[in-house]
């Protein structure tokens, strides 16, 4: 019972939550509707949290992805001892990046007063959730290897009844509790995009990478 | 109006669910011997024969006149909690089958009468039929490759890399969600034990798995040679498995914070190259 809840009941709340309220924070506070950008503030540090975790973020996110849209691509990719190992390696590499680079963003808020100032709650929340899911990742990444391969025949089959709309969650039922977890907290971080700035992931820009560049000059010098 | 609209939804739906419940509840109970023998195949017969001789678990052939039924009930139901609680005729079973314990299947009082009624009827007394495997040849060369993934099931299934190590892997090795399989062919007698438990996968993990993917019978002998190839070997040590992993895992790293690093040397120099030139 309590499997039903966490598993079909709280996936498909997180989801309809985000949505419907994605759409209603667009209607009511579209100016809101970035990473609401400090760093006008404080931009050196930022620079160093910012392209490390996105870049880390996206291949791994991705990767997710990939695998529950083309397992049997994913099966043969890493089908085969050396490249099992390299892969994996790789993404957990990009995921201590991301720990390291999340650990940073929070770092950046609580010790710069300026960017401590415009920190709201939701904020917070959302930094330590991002930080939970990223350390959680690795750790069961590298606890549980090789992830990368039983996640086709558990997690995958999992969300893709949830896709269809006939809920099966025996095949997720029976794993260990950190990794069912990471599973959740996956979808309370769906749950969280109306409600802070993830919501600029659905502004993706990716007009930025055919855009003509832009550069900033100041009149003045800074302080 | 819009309350006897709301009223009569509630209404609906909550007969519709209630008649739901209702029909989930009275699916006709199965207490047939044929259902039984599906159930046996389905469950037991990675294990146990009737008739047949012992596999890893004991030929089943008379085993309801052996035992009382209070205790076959039992036994079916709760395996693992009998042992645990120290049922001496349990105790007794595990010790003579080299403490490979009876797995929970978590079967239904429904299943459990279908598994008895088979078990008790005359006619379930078979004659052996010989495993599956017998006949095939395995290849441990092939098993390897089927374990690791390099050549992918026939029907689709995980690789046993994914969630299982043993020995006869290098480092990194192999899962570590399952049991390491090293000492796999003592624990579930010898190939031809293997063979059926890989023909009948029934561990309650692996079934939701396998049980619409099951495995070939000459994958079944190719994977019993290649667990057969560690017997005798220790299991790998967990540490070595480890801190192989945790150098590539933080070698990646480095070389991404490699990466990092001379991509924002680069942007400092540009940016003073733009102010300078103002």
């Amino acid at each position: 019972m309590a499997d039903i809840v966490l598993f079909v009941v709280f996936p498909y709340a997180a989801v309809i939550v985000a949505v419907v309220m994605s759409v209603y924070r667009y209607l009511d506070q579209r100016f809101t509707y970035s990473s609401l950008s400090s760093q006008l503030l404080e931009n050196g540090m930022l620079s160093w949290a910012s392209v490390a975790w996105h870049y880390s973020i996206v291949v791994i996110l991705l990767a997710h992805l990939l695998a529950a849209l083309f397992p049997g691509v994913w099966a043969a990719l890493l089908g085969g001892g050396a490249r099992l190992a390299l892969i994996e390696a790789t993404g957990m590499g990009l995921g201590l990046i991301a720990v390291l680079s999340m650990a940073l963003f929070i770092w950046r808020r609580l010790a710069n007063r300026r960017v401590r100032a415009v920190t709201s709650w939701g904020d917070w929340v959302l930094l330590v959730a991002l930080l939970a899911q990223v350390v959680m990742g690795f750790i069961v990444a590298f606890a549980y290897r090789w992830g990368g391969m039983w996640y086709l025949h558990t997690a995958a089959p999992w969300l893709e009844s949830l896709v269809r709309l006939d809920p099966q969650i025996a095949a997720v039922t029976p794993l260990p509790w950190l990794v069912k977890l990471h599973f959740l907290g996956g979808f309370v971080l769906v749950a969280l995009i109306p409600f802070t700035r993830l919501v600029h992931i659905v502004t993706i820009p990716i007009a930025y990478l055919w855009r003509p560049y832009r550069i900033v000059i100041w009149n003045r010098r800074r302080a | 109006m819009l309350i006897r609209w709301l009223t009569a939804t509630l209404l609906v739906t909550g007969l519709l669910l209630l008649g739901t419940a209702y029909w989930v509840q009275a699916a006709p109970p199965g207490q047939s011997a044929e259902e039984g023998e599906a159930l046996f195949q389905q469950y037991c017969a990675g294990c146990h024969t009737v008739g047949g001789g012992d596999l890893s678990g004991p030929d089943l052939l008379g085993v309801a006149d052996r035992r009382d039924r209070d205790w076959l009930e039992h036994w079916l139901a709760e395996p693992d909690t009998m042992i645990a609680e120290g049922d001496p005729i349990a105790l007794q079973l595990l010790a003579q089958y080299n403490n490979v314990p009876m797995p929970n299947q978590h079967l239904s009082l429904s299943e459990i009468d279908a598994l008895l009624a088979y078990l008790g009827a005359p006619e379930s007394a078979h004659p052996a039929e010989p495993a599956q495997g017998a006949a095939l040849a395995g290849n441990a060369e092939a098993g390897k490759d089927l374990f690791t993934g390099a050549q992918a099931f026939a029907n689709g299934g995980t690789a046993c890399i994914a969630c299982h190590d043993t020995a006869a892997l290098g480092a990194p090795g192999g899962g570590l969600l399952g049991p390491d399989l090293t000492q796999a062919a003592q624990r579930y007698g010898g190939e031809a034990g293997l063979t059926g438990v890989l023909g009948t996968i029934a561990f309650p993990s692996m079934v939701p798995i396998y049980q619409n993917r099951p495995l070939a019978p000459q994958e079944q002998v190719d994977l019993a040679a290649f667990l057969a190839s560690s017997a005798g070997e220790a299991a790998p040590s967990r540490g070595v498995r480890h801190a192989t992993l945790y150098l590539l895992a933080f070698g990646a790293m480095d070389v991404f914070l490699v990466g990092l690093f001379i991509w924002h040397r680069r942007l400092p120099r540009a940016g003073r190259r733009l102010s300078a030139r103002r």
